[in-house]
C-alpha cells in the first residue's frame, strides 16, 4: 500500500529558535593551527619555505610541502656508515674531545681531522713496513736486513764511525739471539695490508707493557715513528700520519697514566712523601734519558712530544720551555712535508699542556713559511697520485697541519699576533703565502678577517701561484666578511677591489660561485642598485657564450636567491633591468634548464617577494618559468613531485593580486589555464580564485550589477563552467559545479546557475558509479554530503523559465537517485532520498526557508501554485515508497542496518509531514518501533526527549497525540 | 744453614758527596740462630788503569798497566762475634767518606773503556772454620758537590765550519763548498743540564742527509813517559735530518748520559776529558766533522 506524502506547512516563526551569543576567548581552529606547524617543523630545514610562503599556502598543506622526509632522508649522509669510521677510535676521540673544544664552528676538532685526512689521503701504490716487532707469519716479501747496512758507508768511514757500525751490530745481534727478532722490512704492502700492521703493533705495544715488558713497548714506538721519516708516497703520509698518532697517543697514555700513579701514592703518604716523590721523579726523569738518547732526530721529537703531558706532571715549566726548544728542533727536519706534521704534532701537544702559550706556534708557522721558500721535494722526485699536479698536491698535503696550526694560534692569540701572521704573509711567496692566506681565511676569527679585509684582498691579488687558486681564496674571504662585516667605511673600498678580482677569473662556473658569495656581501651592505650592478656583470659575463651552458643554471639560481635574500630592499629588486635580464635568461632555455632549477627560480621568487605579485612583468616571467615547470612534468614524475610542482604553482597563483584591475586578473587566470592544463589541482585552485573574483566584484558592487561588471561576472561564470569539466577527479568537479554555481546565482547568472546545477546533478550520477578509491573514501560517506549540499542549494534556486512542471531541477535530481542501480548492499539510496524528502518538502514551502541575495526562489515565482505542492507530494510519495520498500527487504542479519535510516526516517516525517493523515501517522509508528527495536536505548530516550519538547514548543496537537499513543 | 746479607743504602739514589757520611743498614737473615765471629763493613774506593792495547802495543799494555790504585779504604766492624738470631737483623751502619791524604783524591765514580773509578761498601761475615764466609758488596756512586760555574767559562763558543777550516783532509777537490756557523753556548758545562748551542747551515752546493752531535770522551792514561789517548765515542744524537734549511738556526741540544760521564778529571796518572763532535754527512754519504772540547763539572 503506497502512502502519500503530504506536506505540512512549516511555521517558521514558531520555530524559530534565538541563538545565543557567547564571547569566546580563543579562536576555534587555533589548536588545529599549531599542531599543524609542530609537525612541519622537521622539514623546515628547505630553504624554500618560509613564513611568507606559508600565508599563501594553506596551513594544513604546508605540513606535505617540501620533499617528503623519506627522500629527504637519502640526501643526508648515511649515519651508520659515519658512526662506523669512529668506531674504530672511539677512546682516542674522547680523550681528544676534551682537549680541544673548538669555539669557531669552522675549526674542527683533532678527531674531525683524523676523519677527514684518513678519508682524503690514500694510496693505490705498494708501501714498506720496516719493523722488527712483526709476526713471523707475515706474508709478503720479507727480506732480513741487518740495521746498519743502509748506515754502512764502506768508505770514508771514521774511526768512530766504525765503532758505532760495531756497535750497532753487536746490538742486533743482541736482539736476534735474544728475542728471534730481526728488522725486517716487508715491501709491496697495500694501504690495507700497512694498516693492519700498524694495528697489530698497537696491540702488541699494550700487551708488552702491561706483561712488564716497558723497553720492548718503547721500542715498538720508536720504530713505528719511524716509518714518518719517509715521505713518499706523499699523498698517502698525512694518513700514515695519523695511524701513527694512534700508537703514539696509546704509549704516551700508558707512560702518563704510570708516573701519575706514582705520584698519587705519594700525595697519600704523608711521612714517605719526599722519599716516593722523589722516586716517582726518579722513573720519570728515566723515561726522559731513555728519550732523550734516541739516536735519529725524529723519533726522539716526537716521543718528546708525546710524553710531554709527563713533564707537566711534576714541573710545569719545563713543559713549557720544552715547546719551544722543541719547536726549534723541528727545524732539523729537511723535507718539509715531514716537518709540517711533526709540528702538527706539537701544537696538538702543546695547547693540553700549556693552553696560554702561542710564542711556540708563530714560530712554527714562521719556520714552515721559511721551509716552503727553500723550495719543495725536488722536480719529478714526489710520487704523483694518479698525474695530480705537484702543486696541487703540496696544496692538498701541506693545507691540514697548516689548519691546524692556525687554529691553535687564532683561538688563543691576541689580534696583534694574528696581525703578525698576516705580515708573514706579506713577506711569503709562491706556494707558502698561498696557502698561509687559505689557512687564515679558514681559521682567523671573522671580525679579525673583517677588519684586515682590505690587506687580506691585496694579498689574494698577489697570490697568482698555484695551490688554492684564487677564487677559492675569495669565496673564503666573501665568507668571511658575510659573517662579520668589515667597518663600514670600508665597504665600498673593499667590494671595488675584490670585484676587480672577481671578473677576471676565466672560468664561468668558478666565476659564478664567487660572485654568488660576493653578491651576499653586496646586498647586505649595499642599495639594490649596486646588486644591479654586479648582476649586470654577472650577465656580461654569461653573454659571451651565445647559449649559456646548463650547467650555470644551478649557480645562476644560487644568484638571484642570494640576491633576494639579503637584500636589504628586495621590492626595489624585483624591477631592476639586469635582475629581469638574469631572469629572461631562465626563460629563454627553460625546458633545458631542468626542472630542478626552474623550480628553485620560482620558489626562491616567490619566497622572497614581499607581498603579493602586482608586476606585470614580473607576473609574465613567473608565468613562464611556471609553464616550463609544468611542460617538464611528463610519465616518468612522480606522484610526490607533480604535488610539489602543483603547490608552487597554486602558491604562485595565489600571490598574484592585481588589486582592483579584476579584467586583468581574470586575463591572468585564463592564461594560467592555458599554460597548466595538465595539473589538476592548478586548475581546481584556478577555479577557486575566479569564484573568488566573482564574489570580490559583488562586493565591490554591493550586490547592484552595471552592465559592464554583469558581463564580467558571466565571464567568470562561463570560465569556471568551461574548466570544470577537463578535471578527472568526479568528487572534485561535483564540488566546484555546486561552487560556481551557487557563485553565479548570487551575481544573477541565472542561466549560468542553472546550467552548473544541471552538470552538478549528472555528476552525482557520475559519482555514484564511480570506484571508491575515485571518490577518495568511502562512498556512503563522501555522496551524501554532497548531495545534500546540492539539494538545499537547489532549494533556493528558481526553476529555469522554460521548465513546464515546477521543481524541475530538484526532481531531475530525483529522477538520479531513483533511477540509479545503486548497490543492493548498501542503504545509500535510502539516504539520499530521506535528504531529498528533506529538500523537496522545503521547496514547496510557502515561504522558503532562505534566498538567494536578489534572485527570486521558487515561492515567489509560483506563487503558491497548488501545482507545486501537487507535483512535490507526488515526487516523495515515489520517494517514501522507495523507502519503505528497503526497508522492508532489510532482514535477517541486514535487520539492524534499519534502525539509522528509521531514525533519519522519523525525523524528516516529523518535521515535514501532515501527520494527521492516517497511513502517514500508522507509518510513523512503524517506524518508532523500528527504531526503538534497533536502536541503543539511550538514543531513544533522546529522541523521546526531543520529539517532546518540540510538540511542546509548537503546541501541535498531532505530535501530542503522537507521544502520548506511540511513545508511551 | 742459610743465610744471607744484603746491604741497604739509605740513599735511594746512591749518590753521596765527599765529606759525608754513607749510612744505611746491613740485613742479616737467617733461618736459624747462627754464630759468627763478626761482621766487619769495608769502603772500597779504587781506580784502575789500563792501557790500551791497541796505542801501546799489547806487552806494553800488560807491563805498563799499573796496579789498581786505592782512593779509600776503611774498614769498621758493625758486630762483634756472636750469635745472629734467627729471622731478620737490620745493623745500622754509618762510615764518613772523607779524603784520608792529599794524594789521594776521591774522584767521581767513573766506568770508562780503559779507566774506572769505582766505590763500593763490603760487607764480611766470617764464620768458624768448617763454615765459609759470607760476602756481600754493594757499589755505591761518589759525585762532587756542586760548586758555581765562574762567570768567565760561561762564554759563548762561536764555530764555523768551511771546507778551508778542515784538517786532514786528503782529497780537497771531493768535499763540496759549504759554510756552517754557530756557536756552542759554553766549553764548561754542568753535567745536570743539556749542552745547548745552535748551528746554522748558511750555505752548501750538496744536499745534507744528516747533522749529528757526537759525545766523545778522551781518556788518558799513564804518566810522563808513555801515555796513550783513547777516544770513544758515549753518546750520538741527530740534530739534523735530510737536506736541512739554509740559513735557519738548529738548536744544538744534548743531554748528557748520566752513565759513561763524570766531571772532567787530571789526575797524575790519568785524564778523563770529554769533546763534542760536530758530523755533518752529505747526501754523498761523505763527512766531516769538527771537534769542540769541553769541560764537563758538576753543578
Amino acid at each position: 500500500m503506497a502512502v502519500v506524502w503530504k506536506i505540512k506547512d512549516r511555521q517558521w516563526g514558531a520555530e524559530k529558535k534565538h541563538l545565543e551569543c557567547k564571547q569566546a576567548t580563543s579562536h576555534p581552529l587555533q589548536g588545529v593551527r599549531e599542531r599543524v606547524l609542530k609537525h612541519a617543523e622537521p622539514s623546515r630545514d628547505k630553504k624554500t619555505k618560509t613564513a611568507v610562503q606559508s600565508n599563501v599556502v594553506d596551513p594544513l598543506s604546508s605540513v606535505l610541502d617540501g620533499p617528503d622526509p623519506l627522500s629527504d632522508l637519502l640526501g643526508a649522509p648515511d649515519p651508520l656508515s659515519s658512526r662506523m669510521l669512529f668506531a674504530g677510535s672511539q677512546e682516542t676521540d674522547k680523550m681528544i674531545e676534551e682537549e680541544v673544544s673548538p669555539t669557531d664552528s669552522r675549526h674542527k676538532t683533532w678527531g674531525q681531522y683524523r676523519q677527514h685526512i684518513l678519508s682524503n689521503f690514500t694510496t693505490t701504490g705498494t708501501l714498506t713496513f720496516t719493523s722488527s716487532f712483526l709476526q713471523p707469519s707475515d706474508s709478503g716479501v720479507v727480506k732480513t736486513q741487518t740495521a746498519i747496512t743502509e748506515r754502512h758507508r764502506a768508505q770514508g768511514m771514521s774511526g768512530s764511525e766504525r765503532l758505532r757500525a760495531r756497535l750497532e751490530q753487536m746490538d742486533t745481534l743482541d736482539e736476534a739471539g735474544g728475542g728471534g727478532n730481526t728488522v725486517r722490512e716487508v715491501g709491496g704492502l697495500t694501504q690495507e695490508e700497512f694498516t693492519h700492521r700498524l694495528v697489530a703493533l698497537r696491540k702488541e705495544l699494550t700487551q708488552a707493557w702491561h706483561s712488564d715488558q716497558r723497553v720492548k713497548a718503547l721500542k715498538i714506538a720508536i720504530q713505528c715513528v719511524k716509518l714518518l721519516s719517509l715521505s713518499a708516497p706523499e699523498h698517502f703520509y698525512p694518513s700514515k700520519f695519523i695511524l701513527v698518532m694512534e700508537i703514539l697517543d696509546t704509549f704516551a697514555e700508558l707512560v702518563h697514566q704510570r708516573l701519575k700513579h706514582k705520584f698519587q701514592i705519594e700525595n697519600f703518604e704523608g711521612e714517605n712523601a719526599d722519599l716516593i716523590n722523589l722516586e716517582a721523579q726518579e722513573t720519570a726523569r728515566n723515561w726522559f734519558y731513555k728519550v732523550a738518547s734516541i739516536r735519529e732526530l725524529l723519533p726522539r721529537l716526537y716521543l718528546e712530544t708525546a710524553l710531554l703531558p709527563c713533564y707537566s706532571l711534576f714541573d710545569p715549566e719545563e713543559a713549557e720551555t720544552g715547546l719551544g726548544r722543541l719547536s726549534r728542533m723541528i727545524r732539523g727536519l729537511g723535507d718539509p712535508l715531514i716537518a709540517a706534521y711533526a709540528r702538527m704534532f706539537l701544537c696538538r701537544m702543546g695547547v693540553s699542556v700549556a693552553p696560554t702559550l702561542n710564542h711556540y706556534i708563530a714560530e712554527s708557522l714562521q719556520d714552515f713559511l721559511h721551509a716552503l721558500k727553500q723550495g719543495l721535494w725536488p722536480e719529478g722526485e714526489a710520487d704523483m697520485n694518479m698525474g695530480e699536479d705537484r702543486d696541487a698536491l703540496a696544496a692538498r698535503v701541506f693545507g691540514p697541519p697548516l689548519q691546524w696550526m692556525m687554529q691553535c694560534l687564532a683561538t688563543r692569540a691576541h689580534h696583534s699576533h694574528l696581525q703578525k701572521v698576516l705580515h708573514q704573509c706579506e713577506e711569503g711567496e709562491g706556494l707558502g703565502q698561498n696557502l698561509l692566506v687559505s689557512a687564515v681565511l679558514a681559521t682567523f676569527p671573522h671580525n679579525f678577517v673583517a677588519l684586515q679585509s682590505l690587506s687580506i684582498t691585496q694579498l689574494i691579488a698577489g697570490c697568482s701561484t698555484p695551490g688554492t687558486s684564487q677564487h677559492d681564496l675569495l669565496c673564503s674571504l666573501g665568507r668571511c666578511v658575510n659573517q662579520a662585516a668589515p667597518p663600514q667605511s670600508q665597504h665600498l673600498t673593499l667590494l671595488n677591489a675584490v670585484w676587480k678580482l672577481v671578473t677576471r677569473i676565466p672560468d664561468t662556473s668558478h666565476y659564478l660561485t664567487t660572485a654568488g658569495v660576493w653578491l651576499e656581501f653586496t646586498a647586505k651592505h649595499f642599495s639594490s642598485l649596486e646588486v644591479n650592478t654586479l648582476l649586470g656583470d654577472v650577465l656580461k659575463h654569461l653573454g659571451g657564450e651565445c647559449s649559456p651552458d646548463h650547467l650555470h643554471y644551478p649557480a645562476l639560481l644560487a644568484l638571484i636567491s642570494t640576491a633576494l635574500s639579503h637584500s636589504t630592499d628586495p621590492h626595489s629588486l624585483y624591477s631592476m633591468s639586469n635582475f629581469l635580464g638574469i631572469l629572461s635568461v631562465f626563460q629563454r632555455d627553460s625546458v633545458g634548464a631542468g626542472a630542478g632549477v626552474t623550480r628553485g627560480v620560482v620558489a626562491s621568487l616567490l619566497t622572497h617577494h614581499p607581498g603579493p605579485l602586482t608586476d606585470p612583468t614580473l607576473v609574465q616571467h613567473l608565468l613562464t618559468l611556471s609553464g616550463a615547470l609544468h611542460d617538464s612534468i611528463n610519465a616518468l614524475t612522480t606522484d610526490d613531485e607533480r604535488r610539489q610542482i602543483s603547490q608552487l604553482i597554486i602558491s604562485f597563483i595565489r600571490q598574484v593580486n592585481f588589486g582592483h584591475d579584476f579584467e586583468q586578473q581574470l586575463d591572468f587566470y585564463v592564461n594560467a589555464r592555458a599554460a597548466f592544463s595538465n595539473l589538476d589541482s592548478v586548475l581546481v585552485a584556478l577555479i577557486q580564485c575566479v569564484c573568488q573574483l566573482g564574489v570580490a566584484t559583488w562586493r565591490v558592487m554591493r550586490g547592484q550589477h552595471s552592465g559592464k561588471t554583469a558581463a564580467f561576472v558571466r565571464a567568470c561564470a562561463a570560465y569556471c563552467f568551461i574548466t570544470v569539466p577537463s578535471l578527472t577527479a568526479t568528487t572534485t568537479r561535483l564540488r566546484l559545479y555546486l561552487l560556481s554555481g551557487s557563485v553565479a546565482l548570487l551575481n544573477n547568472c541565472l542561466g549560468q546557475g542553472d546550467a552548473c546545477m544541471k552538470a552538478a546533478i549528472k555528476e552525482v550520477v557520475e559519482v555514484a558509479s564511480c570506484e571508491e578509491s575515485e571518490v577518495g573514501g568511502q562512498l556512503t560517506d563522501v555522496l551524501p554530503g554532497l548531495v545534500n549540499n546540492l539539494s538545499s542549494m537547489l532549494v533556493a534556486t528558481p526553476d529555469p523559465p522554460d521548465a513546464s512542471p515546477p521543481l524541475y531541477l530538484l526532481r531531475g535530481l530525483t529522477n538520479a537517485v531513483r533511477s540509479h542501480p545503486w548497490q543492493k548492499d548498501t542503504d545509500i539510496q535510502c539516504i539520499l532520498s530521506i535528504s531529498l524528502l528533506h529538500a523537496i518538502s522545503a521547496a514547496t514551502q510557502d515561504d522558503l526557508p532562505y534566498h538567494i541575495h536578489s534572485v527570486e526562489g521558487n515561492d515567489s515565482l509560483y506563487g503558491g501554485d497548488p501545482q507545486v505542492r501537487q507535483e512535490a507530494e507526488s515526487l516523495c510519495s515515489a520517494l517514501l515508497e522507495d523507502i519503505v520498500s528497503h526497508m522492508q527487504g532489510l532482514n535477517g542479519v541486514q535487520e539492524k542496518r534499519c534502525g539509522p535510516l528509521a531514525l533519519a526516517l522519523f525525523w524528516c516525517m516529523v518535521t515535514w509531514c501532515d501527520l494527521s493523515q492516517p497511513p502517514l501517522a500508522s507509518l510513523l509508528s512503524r517506524t518508532w518501533t523500528l527504531l526503538s527495536r534497533y536502536l541503543r536505548p539511550n538514543s531513544v530516550k533522546l529522541t523521546k526527549e526531543w520529539v517532546s519538547q518540540r510538540s511542546v514548543q509548537l503546541k501541535d496537537q498531532v505530535l501530542v497525540q503522537l507521544v502520548r499513543e506511540c511513545l508511551r | 744453614m742459610s743465610l744471607t746479607l744484603d746491604i741497604q743504602l739509605k740513599r735511594h739514589s746512591k749518590i753521596y758527596h765527599p765529606g759525608e757520611s754513607v749510612s744505611g743498614v746491613v740485613v742479616v737473615e737467617s733461618r736459624s740462630e747462627t754464630r759468627h765471629d763478626g761482621i766487619t763493613l769495608t769502603m772500597d774506593g779504587v781506580a784502575s788503569i789500563q792501557l790500551s792495547p791497541k796505542s801501546a802495543g799489547l806487552i806494553e799494555s800488560i807491563v805498563n798497566s799499573s796496579k789498581p790504585f786505592s782512593l779509600i779504604n776503611q774498614s769498621v766492624e758493625v758486630a762483634k762475634s756472636g750469635r745472629v738470631p734467627a729471622g731478620k737483623t737490620e745493623i745500622p751502619f754509618e762510615l764518613p767518606l772523607i779524603q784520608r791524604s792529599s794524594s789521594k783524591t776521591l774522584h767521581e765514580t767513573y766506568h770508562g773503556a780503559y779507566i774506572m773509578i769505582h766505590y763500593s761498601l763490603r760487607c764480611e761475615l766470617k764464620r768458624s772454620l768448617l763454615a765459609k764466609d759470607v760476602n756481600k758488596s754493594q757499589e755505591f756512586i761518589v759525585e762532587h758537590r756542586s760548586g758555581k760555574l765562574a762567570k768567565d767559562e760561561m762564554q759563548q763558543v762561536p764555530f764555523e765550519i768551511r771546507p778551508e777550516t778542515l784538517q786532514n783532509v786528503r782529497d780537497r777537490a771531493r768535499i763540496p763548498q759549504f759554510l756552517v756557523r754557530g756557536h756552542l753556548d759554553s766549553a764548561v758545562f754542568p753535567l745536570s743540564r743539556p749542552l745547548t748551542g745552535e748551528l746554522t747551515v748558511c750555505e752548501c752546493e750538496r744536499g745534507i742527509s744528516s747533522i749529528e752531535l757526537q759525545l766523545v770522551r778522551v781518556e788518558t792514561c799513564g804518566s810522563v813517559e808513555g801515555h796513550t789517548r783513547e777516544a770513544s765515542e758515549i753518546q750520538n744524537i741527530q740534530i739534523g735530518e735530510g737536506d736541512v734549511c739554509r740559513g735557519v738556526a738548529l738548536p744544538v741540544y744534548m743531554v748528557f748520559p748520566r752513565l759513561f760521564t763524570c766531571a772532567t778529571t787530571v789526575a797524575p796518572s790519568f785524564k778523563i776529558e770529554f769533546e763534542l763532535n760536530i758530523v755533518i754527512i752529505f747526501d754523498n754519504d761523505h763527512l766531516v766533522a769538527e771537534t769542540f772540547p769541553i769541560k764537563l763539572v758538576r753543578c
